[in-house]
């Protein structure tokens, strides 16, 4: 027979909360999943993630980027989206990006980053839904006239 | 005449010794230094704003190429420091690094065989590759360290302001017609008239180790944004 003493009494109930925790959030992450797969019904050709964003250790949903469905896709879409023709501003698109990315990495790996850090969306070099992002395969004079292409000084 | 074998051995190996001197000696830009002695009207020069440059590398390509320089050595090189100040407002410094085209030319007075050489006409810094026997010398005197050993001809290299491949066709240097921001000004000196000289006279500018004496003729226009570095 086993004696039920205060300190087992104590781990028992703290393996349940633990137990019932990680089940809600499995819960939770599997409605987000379902939310993810439904875009995919509409954006069947715009919407397939297909770069290293799309590893499925990473396990990314659209609405980490693009924010919750809101009201989409009927009026007053509050939906985050990216490229020239996005209404948020470049430090807003940017911010999306940081909640993942350290600016201070990135400016490690490539010191441009940190120039444009407010001046540029990360969206105006870099693509996420292909499979492989531009920036990813420049060689040194590729890079140069990637600069030289926005600085140039007209005559 | 009767002639012994010793004796014209002895001759011809004189001989062959005063021809051998004498190619040596003779001036590595003989027919150059004739025509320029009198009054030389070029000097050339080059300004590198450090404001204006964006370290992109654009001009290190370009030289690259125009000048068939192979991956691994560089005429032209842009020293980047940084990141200055707190994100997100970065900012970084760059300064040229590449010959100086010195007036006293520490590579010139140490090469042996007079492969290094100032261009009279134009007060160029030069290297006759014809001359050059890869000694090194003038890679250990060189106080700005921009000098190389080709990998191919195995002699000694740096940038001579395109002088053989653009100057003669009438061109600026490949790096000043690259550079996408209009940071690097090439020009005469001499002409007071040029952009250079009128840069020169309107923006305080620096050169690098004037205390050694080299008395260097590439300018930089110092950075003004930032801290003050010590």
């Amino acid at each position: 027979m086993y004696r039920i003493t205060p300190c087992t009494a104590l781990l028992l109930v703290s393996a349940l909360a633990l137990g019932l925790t990680g089940l809600m959030s499995a819960s939770t992450f599997a409605a987000d999943e379902q939310a993810s797969r439904s875009c995919i019904k509409c954006h069947k050709r715009n919407g397939k993630l297909e770069g290293v964003h799309a590893s499925p250790g990473l396990a990314i949903l659209c609405q980490d980027c693009h924010g919750p469905k809101g009201t989409h896709p009927k009026k007053g879409s509050t939906l985050n989206t990216f490229g020239p023709d996005s209404p948020l501003t470049a430090e807003q698109r940017t911010e999306i990006c940081l909640t993942c990315h350290d600016h201070q990495a990135l400016g490690e790996v490539e010191w441009t980053h940190n120039v444009h850090a407010n001046r540029l969306g990360c969206d105006q070099c870099h693509k996420l839904h292909p499979e492989t992002d531009p920036m990813l395969s420049l060689n040194t004079q590729q890079h140069s006239q990637l600069c030289v292409g926005c600085h140039k000084v007209k005559q | 005449m009767q002639v012994s074998k010793r004796q014209f051995l002895k001759g011809v190996g004189a001989l062959l010794a005063g021809a051998s001197f004498y190619g040596v000696t003779r001036s590595p830009q003989a027919d150059s230094t004739q025509a320029a002695e009198a009054t030389p009207e070029i000097k050339y020069a080059m300004v590198h704003d450090e404001n204006a440059c964006i370290g992109c590398n654009a001009c290190i390509d370009a030289c690259r190429e125009v000048n068939h320089v192979p991956d691994g050595v560089s005429r032209v090189k842009i020293e980047r420091s940084g990141p200055f100040g707190e994100y997100p407002e970065q900012s970084y410094r760059f300064s040229r690094v590449s010959c100086q085209h010195c007036e006293a030319a520490p590579c010139v007075r140490v090469c042996p065989t007079g492969a290094a050489y100032i261009d009279k006409a134009t007060g160029i810094v030069a290297v006759n590759s014809d001359r050059c026997v890869g000694c090194q010398y003038c890679i250990a005197a060189c106080p700005y360290q921009v000098r190389y050993i080709h990998p191919e001809t195995r002699t000694a290299d740096k940038c001579d302001f395109c002088q053989k491949s653009r100057l003669a066709k009438g061109l600026e240097p490949a790096c000043v017609e690259a550079c996408p921001t209009k940071a690097l000004t090439f020009g005469n000196l001499k002409d007071p008239e040029s952009d250079l000289v009128k840069l020169l006279k309107a923006k305080p500018s620096y050169r690098a180790k004037v205390d050694l004496g080299t008395r260097p003729k590439l300018f930089h226009i110092q950075t003004i944004d930032g801290e003050i570095m010590l």
